[in-house]
């Protein structure tokens, strides 16, 4: 299996550095709005790390699948990812990501790309709330359960 | 143009008329102030000409990002509401790490200030250079969390961070905090000051992007400083135990905790309230301050019992002490419950145990009476009175009323000898280090600006483990040469401040990592000199104001009970401050200071400042 962004919100403290970190990397600001992981709070509880797991978390490529233009492809590497010369803007991966993962920057989607292979936002997560690894089921089930209460 | 990471403008809110201005932020103020803290300063020095009356609708309330805030720098996320306090009547600033902060950076200022009086209980949404004032009617009466969560609702965000009152800022209790993200501005009464304003709440939501001056740098710097971080020997216990770790060594190492309104400086029946019991069992991860990677946040939870489905980001060593061992209450889920009634009521926790210990020692010794207290048994050691009375003083019912008003004024007007007992500086009651066995952190406490404070000389550490930065060998028994080690840790302190990075940090950060940090994020270079020349620059403005506030050098003094009563037991027994020690450590600070023997500051001070 794809190694992804796995969340553990049994530890994320909620200090968003993975959020700074992210958009730092990727556009070279510092903008929640350009972070390709969010954090989702509620209350004093739940903190809740999200970015792509790279088709693990919603099912096989839903984005890819929605896509009319056919930007979205899964590289060889196993990441999936977003051809900005032929995105069009039509916000339709970003309104159906039954993950909420997807950015619109510009008129054009975004995505986590896994910054290469080198993940910045794990590299700042010292709860270790964000891993790089695989998935499992379990993990999977209870990210879907708090989704559902926060996002 | 101002520097990178900043946005140049302030937005000035008149709740008034109600309007708004965007105004920019003077050049010259980023090479003098910084930012964060230091506009805070220039914006009262420049606002608070002659004496202003906390409660009215000319008291400002500002509100800043620290420097760092929005940028990549770990546990930079402090910010700061400043006002002139209702407890104290002096410059008060208070600090947290709500992630508010950022999010005024996102929105595009670098303060906010907020002036006049609203006609009826409002709210204030921030949406970048959007500014809305909403009828907070319907809010009138809720804790500070429903009211925030209820506001994210009606607004439709549920990324909108909001800064709220509880009813104790609605009926200005003098020592109200304000709740944002359940972390609290808590010390000097600022709730009171938006409750008098009929500001219920602040909400705001920015989308701008805050840009390091060279941002892959930035981001290496971020990296680098994350691992020194997780790597910094204070790193395991700081996370596991919270900032309570050191309470034991308090009690048995130093008795310097102190305990039933300040008679004694050991508690003895700490076992339950010290982290390494609690934290294994109620701990259930941490919780942290914006952009914070060493979090010491607990997220304390009671699953079962009379206090259950209680859930609150603590308890720190501070409320450990306010409503544990200065009501000698032993019980931590009480504890618990005490501290998050406090952060939904929207009253500062230290104040709160100050007060209450007092009334506590009032009723023992038979100055309050039953009828007083309407029938509350009010004992030291009795969690269900200390519970009560939190409610009591929040709603200002019965000796709630009296209680509201801290212990100094409570005092004054119970009379009847009570003010032998009555524990505070310039008003304000002390936090969690029994300054009679800790003579420097005394001069700390009666000369800080907003009245007893641990925070602005951060001096306990240096006192009690005998060495920091640039001291070393201080023996904290003794009262002398005293002043410019408070002057210097007071000058090293606003740094962090300003700068809004946690003062937890400090010992990893000192002051001479800052250039590259500076440089980087915000394209300026300053070194230590330099930065502790911004300190003592704000401290003396401070001072300023708080002498236009009709402070005098008699007000830098300690109680009574510090200066008559010893530690009765433990490693400091028999310690205390003597009249003749408080003498000579102001004269010392004032010297230290370049102050004239009065405690006034001289104008050529000021001048080489570049004050005025």
């Amino acid at each position: 299996m794809v190694k992804s962004i796995i969340a553990h919100p049994e530890k994320c403290t909620g200090c968003k550095l993975c959020e700074v970190a992210c958009a730092l990397y990727h556009h070279g600001e510092v903008n929640p709005l350009l972070a390709y992981i969010q954090v989702y709070r509620k209350g004093v509880t739940v903190d809740l790390p999200l970015a792509c797991t790279q088709g693990v978390d919603c099912g096989e490529n839903f984005c890819m699948e929605v896509c009319p233009t056919g930007s979205i492809t899964r590289d060889p590497s196993g990441v999936v990812v977003i051809n900005k010369e032929t995105c069009i803007g039509c916000r339709i991966c970003y309104q159906r990501c039954p993950m909420k993962v997807i950015q619109m920057i510009d008129g054009k989607a975004y995505k986590c790309d896994l910054c290469g292979g080198d993940p910045q936002c794990v590299k700042v997560c010292t709860a270790g709330a964000i891993e790089f690894a695989e998935a499992d089921q379990e993990e999977i089930k209870r990210t879907k359960e708090l989704m559902k209460e926060v996002v | 143009m101002p520097p990178a990471g900043m946005s140049g403008k302030m937005l000035w809110i008149d709740l008034s008329k109600p309007s708004y201005e965007i105004r920019d932020v003077p050049e010259e103020w980023y090479e003098k102030y910084l930012g964060g803290n230091g506009f805070a300063t220039k914006i009262l020095f420049d606002m608070v000409k002659e004496r202003v009356e906390p409660l009215s609708a000319e008291n400002p309330v500002v509100i800043t990002p620290g420097v760092f805030n929005a940028l990549p720098v770990p546990t930079g996320g402090k910010c700061q509401i400043t006002s002139v306090s209702p407890l104290t009547g002096t410059f008060s600033d208070s600090t947290s790490g709500s992630p508010i902060g950022a999010e005024i950076k996102h929105a595009g200022y670098d303060a906010l200030v907020i002036v006049g009086k609203a006609e009826r209980p409002t709210y204030v949404v921030i949406r970048n250079e959007k500014v809305e004032f909403k009828d907070a009617t319907p809010l009138w009466g809720m804790t500070t969390h429903d009211t925030q969560e209820e506001i994210k609702r009606i607004e439709g965000d549920r990324r909108m961070i909001v800064a709220s009152i509880g009813p104790a800022g609605e009926r200005l209790v003098r020592f109200a905090c304000v709740d944002s993200d359940h972390r609290q501005f808590g010390r000097g009464g600022l709730g009171a000051v938006w409750g008098y304003k009929n500001l219920k709440a602040l909400a705001v939501r920015g989308t701008l992007s805050v840009r390091p001056k060279d941002p892959r740098r930035a981001l290496e710097l971020l990296k680098r400083w994350t691992e020194t971080m997780k790597e910094s020997p204070a790193y395991r216990d700081d996370t596991k135990y919270g900032t309570g770790e050191f309470l034991e060594w308090m009690n048995r190492e130093r008795g310097t905790f102190p305990t039933r309104n300040w008679r004694e400086g050991v508690f003895k029946e700490r076992e339950k309230i010290d982290p390494y019991y609690w934290a294994p069992r109620y701990s259930i991860k941490n919780k942290a301050c914006y952009g914070c990677c060493k979090p010491c946040g607990q997220l304390f939870v009671i699953r079962e019992g009379p206090y259950k489905g209680t859930a609150l980001d603590g308890i720190e060593y501070e409320t450990l002490f306010a409503l544990g061992s200065n009501v000698g209450n032993p019980d931590v889920e009480a504890l618990a419950k005490a501290n998050l009634l406090c952060d939904q009521l929207g009253m500062d926790t230290i104040s709160t145990g100050g007060v209450i210990g007092w009334a506590m020692e009032s009723y023992e010794r038979g100055v309050l009476t039953d009828e007083d207290t309407g029938g509350v048994p009010l004992t030291f050691g009795n969690p269900e009175a200390l519970l009560k009375m939190i409610e009591k003083i929040a709603h200002r019912e019965g000796l709630g009323d009296l209680l509201a008003e801290g212990v100094k004024r409570a005092a004054e007007k119970l009379n009847k000898g009570s003010e032998e007992w009555a524990v505070h500086v310039k008003g304000q009651e002390p936090p969690a280090y029994d300054v009679r066995g800790i003579k420097g952190m005394g001069l700390g406490f009666m000369v800080s600006h907003r009245g007893a404070c641990h925070l602005k000389s951060g001096v306990y550490a240096l006192e009690l483990t005998g060495k920091f930065w640039r001291f070393e060998g201080v023996d904290r028994f003794s009262a002398k040469n005293k002043g410019r080690e408070i002057k210097e840790m007071e000058d090293f302190m606003a740094v962090y401040d300003t700068l809004g990075v946690c003062k937890f940090s400090r010992g990893i950060y000192l002051l001479q990592n800052y250039r590259e940090l500076l440089e980087a994020n915000l394209g300026i270079s300053l070194g230590e000199e330099e930065l502790l020349r911004v300190g003592e620059r704000l401290n003396n403005m401070k001072r300023v104001i708080n002498l236009r506030q009709g402070i005098t050098w008699k007000d830098d003094s300690l109680p009574r009970r510090i200066k008559t009563l010893p530690i009765p037991e433990g490693p400091s027994k028999g310690s205390y401050i003597t009249e003749e020690e408080e003498e000579e450590m102001r004269r010392d600070y004032y010297r230290a200071r370049g102050w004239r023997e009065d405690g006034t500051v001289p104008e050529e001070k000021l001048k080489e400042l570049g004050v005025i």
